[in-house]
């Protein structure tokens, strides 16, 4: 990655822990570890991969990015230009809180709950608009029309309900709602996993398209590699609330370095009749997050796991492979600071 | 070819009825199942693979009847005729469990709650099999030894709630190999889960197919699946099966426009942000409202007006069948890309 890339969201150290109760007065005994000391860079202008099985924790640190979670611990700063300055979301409040709701939307996964059945589309995109300034109907309307045509839609759709549209055409109204107070960057949450492969790769190209158009930054999180690997400038991979690596598309593909992302690369099924992966088949499942093992969160399942993963967590290192930045969490990189390739 | 089959459906037609109104889920569908070989039944939701499964296991709604065609087992004595059995009949049940298996897409909703894992396997065992109590227990911790569960001996006695996602398929997968069925058909046996445990399930199916010869019919919706299990594949679209050959056949060779931008349409791991996906235009039509003839015709490319008439199945080679009138032009349309002319696209006119 360029040096002078512009950052625009910085994490340090961010934790999401969901407290667990029980008993009769419902005591906290134990929290869920649902991301765990995150750092992550977000540049402006690019579309970050947010890739990892369930449970890994992937939702809730887009949620916690969007401040739809309250984070437990740590900073989310955000850069909202040069007048205003960079800002820790976790701390911020009247005006600049609207600002970062404006600027920061989400893409929601399941494009049949996430629009209020009772609701039609325009009433659905007029409140978000009616906050950030737009009170007008008829500008409103406007607009709302506007948006629909960016994303491929007649404009009188907007009169209908959601029960008129299938799954590929409602995820693209979600997709408008989230376009409509202008936002820089863009958080798709399984934007396309519900949909079925032919619509799928319509909304794949809109968001590309999109983004191109309107200069947006997307957190694009999926449990899909394939389309993450369509989609996605850098890919963060993470395993049990950690993020286990991080690079660049191509570098994670070509230059695999966390045994976990190995196992998750070779595990996917290939449409090739003529490919033959070598499979790297994991033991067992992955552990609760609430107790996640010692060590490296992934030894238990590690084919390369040493004595040192055991008992000690690797934290994120920066390697260089191929000349560019490869981030990994693993000790079987703590020596070498380069890999021979 | 010395290729056994075990099922034959012929020209199945299977009608859903409400309101009125009448949905030809399956619209004239012909296909075999041969013993120690997959077949993977390919199609986006609201095709009819589902319904397919269920007209051979015999489990299709109530408002529901096969209108014509026909659905054979080839048992060891004889032929059965499925489609004219008493629905939960006596000869149904017999075959249900013990000749024909099923695993279904979400195993928290298909394993009964209320009871443990063990009791649902040897409920099986004590109806299709001459084991007494202690002999179905044994048997039972056997089975899910066999499927790689864990600690098979304190798992027997767990409800479906204590298992994770991965360990329920499994259970489920032991409950319809308990009798050593002729056919598996496995609905969707991984959509719920995640591609780690996805490869695991899907080595143990292989495995299982191996050892015991088993019929494996699989419904699934992921490409990568298909050319990764499959021997042979089906390719369904709005009740018609359009495209169906051996896997190697039909994905380097499509001949059907259907197969072709389906297969266009998905993004393949390893080709990374530069390949150009192109998306089928339109949407699936309404089933009750559904265009005469090809059901591809409004969101194809070589449309005709020969379209509006339903094709009939057309052998491209002694394996290979498909239903279009411009089989060929497909095929000649996509040929140069993989060889020569890489990177220039195919000439539709």
């Amino acid at each position: 990655m360029e040096s002078n890339k512009e950052v625009l969201v910085q994490l340090k150290g961010v934790k999401t822990y969901f407290p667990v109760r029980s008993g009769f007065f419902n005591k906290v005994v134990d929290h869920v570890q649902a991301v765990n000391d995150v750092d992550l860079t977000i540049y402006r202008g690019e579309t970050l991969g947010l890739v990892g099985e369930s449970g890994c924790g992937k939702t809730t640190l887009g949620k916690t990015i969007i401040q739809l979670v309250k984070a437990t611990d740590g900073e989310i700063n955000y850069n909202f230009g040069d007048t205003v300055g960079v800002h820790d979301l976790r701390h911020v409040s009247g005006e600049i809180e609207d600002l970062a709701r404006k600027r920061i939307q989400i893409v929601f996964q399941d494009p049949y709950s996430s629009l209020n059945p009772a609701f039609t589309i325009y009433q659905s995109l007029r409140d978000p608009l009616a906050k950030f300034g737009v009170k007008d109907k008829e500008a409103q309307r406007n607009l709302i029309g506007n948006l629909l045509e960016a994303v491929n839609m007649r404009r009188e759709y907007m009169d209908r309900y959601p029960h008129e549209f299938s799954g590929g055409q409602r995820q693209r109204i979600g997709i408008a709602r989230a376009l409509c107070v202008d936002p820089e960057m863009v958080v798709c949450d399984e934007a396309v996993s519900a949909l079925d492969v032919s619509i799928q790769a319509q909304v794949l190209n809109l968001l590309k398209d999109l983004k191109r158009r309107l200069k947006l930054t997307y957190i694009f999180i999926t449990h899909n590699l394939s389309v993450v690997e369509y989609i996605s400038d850098r890919i963060a991979v993470m395993y049990l609330g950690r993020i286990v690596e991080l690079a660049e598309t191509s570098q994670i593909f070509d230059h695999t370095m966390h045994p976990y992302t190995e196992a998750l690369l070779s595990a996917i099924p290939v449409v090739d009749p003529d490919h033959k992966t070598h499979r790297i088949v994991l033991e067992g499942d992955v552990p609760n997050p609430i107790n996640p093992p010692s060590g490296c969160n992934f030894h238990p399942r590690c084919r390369q796991c040493m004595e040192i993963c055991k008992t000690e967590r690797p934290t994120l290192q920066k390697h260089i492979v191929d000349g560019k930045e490869h981030f990994t969490a693993c000790h079987l990189y703590a020596t070498a600071e380069t890999r021979a390739e | 070819m010395d290729l056994k089959p075990v099922i034959t459906v012929d020209n199945l037609r299977t009608y859903f009825y409400n309101d009125k109104r009448c949905n030809k889920v399956l619209n004239g569908i012909s296909f075999k199942l041969y013993k120690g070989r997959t077949l993977c039944v390919v199609g986006e939701s609201g095709c009819g693979k589902s319904v397919t499964a269920s007209s051979i296991m015999q489990l299709l709604p109530v408002l529901s009847r096969i209108e014509s065609g026909s659905i054979t087992y080839h048992g060891n004595k004889n032929d059965i005729r499925i489609d004219q059995l008493e629905r939960n009949g006596k000869t149904i049940r017999k075959l249900r469990g013990s000749d024909m298996a099923m695993i279904f897409q979400d195993p928290m909703t298909a394993l009964n709650p209320v009871y443990t894992i063990g009791w649902q396997i040897m409920e099986n065992l004590k109806y299709h099999t001459t084991l007494n109590v202690k002999e179905r227990r044994k048997k039972a911790i056997e089975l899910l030894e066999q499927m790689g569960v864990s600690n098979p001996a304190k798992r027997v006695d767990q409800y479906p709630h204590e298992l994770s996602g991965g360990m329920r398929q499994r259970a489920m997968i032991a409950m319809a190999m308990s009798c050593n069925p002729k056919v598996l058909i496995a609905d969707e046996p991984t959509t719920a889960l995640d591609v780690t445990i996805q490869a695991q399930i899907f080595e143990l199916i292989t495995k299982l197919k191996a050892e015991h010869d088993t019929a494996v019919m699989l419904i699934t919706h992921d490409m990568g699946v298909v050319s990764e299990l499959a021997d042979d594949v089906a390719v369904m679209y709005m009740g018609n099966i359009v495209e169906q050959g051996p896997v190697r056949e039909v994905l380097k060779n499509p001949s059907h426009p259907y197969t072709s931008a389906l297969l266009r349409s998905i993004p393949v791991l390893h080709q990374g942000a530069s390949q150009d996906l192109q998306p089928i235009r339109g949407v699936t039509p309404d089933p009750f409202d559904r265009p005469t003839g090809c059901q591809f015709g409004p969101r194809c490319d070589f449309y005709t007006e020969q379209c509006t008439q339903m094709p009939d199945e057309s052998a491209v080679d002694a394996t290979h069948s498909v239903r279009c009138w411009h089989a060929d032009a497909c095929r000649a349309a996509q040929k140069p890309v993989p060889d020569h002319a890489a990177g220039q696209k195919p000439v539709v006119q």
